[in-house]
């Protein structure tokens, strides 16, 4: 007799398998749960590949047309503000990880050298993606990727460079050293951990959820729904990294909490106080998801919480940004 | 250029020689090596453009600030604490009064 399966292992099967299309009839909040549960068991950087070759998306496949109609005639102004902020987070977060995953994978091993250029590529995709969404149903000017991320800049809601300019600098200091076992620590945690395991999974629910509830934007929500799938094997990876790491050298530790520290000192200025009430989340709540995921990564990684920094993430807004 | 302070040789420098960059001054610090722990550099191209407006966040994120001196992690708490600072001084209920002319 065949073991029953649980209802998750069925969702996550079929989330798994998903193709484009099918993604317009899974919800968002099932992927989440999918880029969790990953976690109890971590495969090897090979695997991983090949689950990428599998899932791998063509981000030319999402026809925009009936995303611009909602975006110019059925979203209310307030909707559009709201929205469009927590996009060009996303927006942004994803054309920065792109652009700085090339200095961890200079001093990684050869199969993780295979993984990391699997999930430069996702990068690259997603970046295009927030890219057409920008210029096709919001209507920013066309012009070079650089040109529709100028324009998207000054909506994010974020306050000063955010953690994606702490991981420009992270990435210098890595690239002048890139063995360097504390550099490439401090290097997953700010990327793989924070940015990617906690900030993007903690509001990647915010802009697909509105589209869910209200039927608006379904290339969007496709788009994104394959997204967040794709950083189920980006978390896998560094999460299992970081373990790695810090079961050879316990002592670095202390690094990923010291670039915890750093982050949510920054994350504690009040310009980051956004609010997401109009797309219909409870900004609370959001708020509670972002400490349950970040004091979920540092079990997932085996490490205790101090005490000082568990006083702090009880204080933490919602990080808007994707990796 | 004018000026010394205790460190000897911090200077303010006009640059108007032929009109160029004729808006802008800067205030050069040498401080003695052993006493900076933080500094950032920037070549000339940036540098103008951060102060005809160009987005200092932007800047940073984009590789445009490189640190010299000290840490990423520095830098950024250093920034934060500023920034804060700032909106903690704009959230005091004062206003300027401009100094009227006689």
């Amino acid at each position: 007799m065949q073991p029953q399966q649980s209802a998750v292992d069925v969702g996550d099967e079929q989330i798994s398998h998903s193709d484009l299309e099918g993604f317009s009839k899974i919800h968002i909040d099932e992927v989440i749960e999918y880029v969790n549960s990953g976690l109890r068991s971590i495969p090897p950087p090979l695997d991983l590949y090949r689950r990428y070759l599998r899932q791998r998306w063509d981000v030319y496949e999402l026809d925009f047309t009936q995303d611009r109609i909602d975006w110019a005639e059925r979203m209310t102004d307030d909707e559009l503000d709201v929205f469009q902020r927590v996009a060009s987070g996303f927006h942004h977060g994803e054309r920065n990880v792109e652009a700085e995953l090339p200095t961890f994978m200079m001093g990684a091993d050869e199969e993780d050298k295979v993984f990391i250029s699997s999930h430069l590529e996702d990068e690259a995709r997603h970046t295009v993606f927030f890219d057409r969404f920008f210029t096709e149903a919001v209507g920013l000017d066309e012009g070079s990727l650089m040109d529709v991320l100028d324009s998207s800049y000054e909506l994010r809601s974020n306050a000063g460079p955010g953690v994606t300019g702490l991981l420009s600098y992270v990435s210098d200091e890595l690239a002048k050293d890139p063995y360097n076992p504390r550099n490439r620590v401090r290097y997953a945690t700010i990327y793989h951990l924070f940015i990617e395991g906690v900030g993007a999974l903690s509001t990647m629910k915010i802009t697909p959820g509105y589209c869910r509830r209200r039927g608006f934007l379904p290339a969007y929500y496709k788009g994104f729904t394959a997204t967040c799938r794709d950083e189920a094997r980006h978390v896998q990876y560094g999460m299992g990294f970081l373990q790695d790491s810090i079961r050879k050298a316990p002592a670095l530790a202390e690094d990923v909490y010291e670039m915890l520290r750093t982050i949510l000192d920054m994350n504690s200025a009040n310009g980051n106080q956004a609010s997401f009430e109009v797309l219909g989340l409870n900004t609370e709540e959001v708020r509670r998801f972002n400490i349950v995921q970040l004091t979920r990564k540092l079990a997932d990684v085996g490490i205790p919480l101090p005490s000082d920094l568990q006083e702090v993430i009880n204080r933490m807004y919602p990080e808007v940004t994707g990796g | 250029m004018t000026g010394t302070d205790g460190h000897g040789a911090a200077e303010t420098v006009d640059f108007l020689s032929e009109g160029w960059l004729a808006a802008v001054q800067v205030r050069l610090a040498a401080w003695p090596e052993s006493e900076v722990t933080l500094a950032l550099i920037c070549d000339y191209a940036d540098w103008l453009g951060i102060v005809d407006g160009y987005d200092i966040g932007k800047a940073m994120t984009y590789h445009r600030l490189p640190i010299s001196v000290g840490t990423a992690l520095d830098l950024l708490k250093v920034v934060y604490f500023v920034y804060e600072l700032l909106g903690v001084m704009a959230g005091v209920p004062a206003a300027y009064r401009s100094p009227v002319a006689a």
